[in-house]
């Protein structure tokens, strides 16, 4: 203080005083159009719905991919909570309900064998995922060809198909709601199993 | 010091605090939302792309135009391209009815590796796909046939995006096969 106070009074407190008010005038004249200009609580709102929509879409995608990788390597207790506590898989095996239920169905047709990786019997191709949001549900389509290693060992698709999905937001997580397999070559309508009444159709393409 | 220069001083000072302000904290938030944009943009460019063997799968041709623009061109194979909505869905809709390659039923497009480069309401994306049918020589078996590539170019038009061009380029079996 002791210097600043003399050279003040050399410049002049006038010309001081002018200067921090010009700085003070510019600084006020940048910042308020940015005050003013600041998101408003609908605008706000409106970002947080689109980034929100953005991610239910991609941790479908990721369900839906999930559900073939966990299949392809034998993790048939991971592959059970892809499904919600009402969720039903509904395709060639029959129908099950509920993540215990279809955990119980894997186990007896795909086998509690370990995942080897040096004998893989075959792996699902996942594509054409079409997704429908609604809140905390949503629907999806989605392509399905299933490779298999045939006589010669190279990798054929054995069949394919799409699925037909309901999905349920479930503490804070995407899950199955109902997964219809339907496979198209060859031809599967795995609600005509068993003579079982059809279920309502599910929307979207 | 000057008097000048210590006003000059001040002034250059006031103003870079004032251009910081303002560039840094609205280019921030328009950046942010460019940024949300652009993830949307690929999302539903995704999707139109899987739209395509949707709604020739199930026949829906109607469905099938709307992915097009007005003055959409869609070549590829020997003839000509075909130019325009209408032309594109009719001619469509005559190559699967007529089914040149005599192909047995059912059969549906499956697609891969999407690559998609968005630049603000245009974009170009490239991407494979292929046809499954069944096998005739294994029964019940499917196989794959017609591994394409899809040269696209794709527009922003009311909110949507569609395709403007898209042009397929066969990579397997060869031309002699089909």
């Amino acid at each position: 203080m002791s210097s600043t106070i003399p050279r003040i009074r050399r410049f002049g407190l006038r010309h001081f005083i002018c200067a921090v008010l010009s700085a003070a005038a510019l600084l006020a004249a940048g910042v308020s159009p940015v005050a003013a200009a600041g998101p408003t609580q609908a605008e706000f709102d409106a970002l947080k719905a689109r980034v929100q929509e953005t991610q239910d879409r991609q941790e479908i995608q990721q369900l839906i991919v999930e559900y073939g990788h966990l299949l392809d390597t034998h993790d048939l207790v991971g592959y059970s909570n892809l499904f919600a506590r009402e969720g039903e898989w509904i395709g060639g095996f029959g129908t099950a309900k509920g993540p215990k239920a279809i955990l119980a169905m894997m186990n007896k047709y795909i086998g509690t064998s370990p995942f080897d990786p040096k004998n893989v019997k075959g792996f699902h191709l996942l594509t054409n995922i079409i997704i429908h949001l609604d809140g905390d549900r949503a629907t999806a389509w989605s392509r399905i060809i299933y490779m298999t290693r045939n006589q010669d060992n190279k990798p054929v698709p054995a069949m394919g198909g799409h699925y037909d999905d309901t999905l349920i937001r479930e503490d804070g997580h995407w899950k199955f709601l109902r997964r219809v397999v339907m496979m198209e070559i060859p031809f599967q309508d795995p609600r005509d199993i068993k003579g079982e009444p059809p279920p309502p159709p599910v929307s979207g393409p | 010091m000057s008097r000048v220069r210590l006003k000059l001083a001040a002034v250059f000072m006031a103003g870079v605090a004032a251009g910081l302000c303002t560039v840094a904290v609205p280019g921030g938030r328009d950046a942010d939302a460019g940024r949300l944009q652009r993830v949307e943009d690929r999302q539903q460019i995704e999707e139109l792309l899987a739209e395509y063997g949707a709604t020739l799968d199930r026949h829906d041709f109607e469905a099938f135009g709307r992915l097009f623009t007005e003055d959409a061109v869609y070549g590829g194979g020997r003839g000509e391209p075909t130019r325009g909505r209408a032309a594109i869905q009719a001619a469509l809709e005559k190559s699967i009815a007529s089914n040149p390659a005599h192909l047995p039923a059912p059969d549906f497009h499956v697609f891969f590796n999407p690559s998609i480069r968005i630049e603000g309401d245009r974009a170009t994306a490239q991407s494979k796909g292929a046809y499954a049918v069944p096998d005739a020589r294994t029964p019940g078996g499917a196989q794959m046939m017609f591994f394409s590539v899809y040269d696209d170019v794709l527009v922003r038009r009311g909110g949507r995006w569609l395709f403007q061009q898209r042009t397929l380029h066969s990579t397997m079996p060869p031309a002699a096969q089909k």
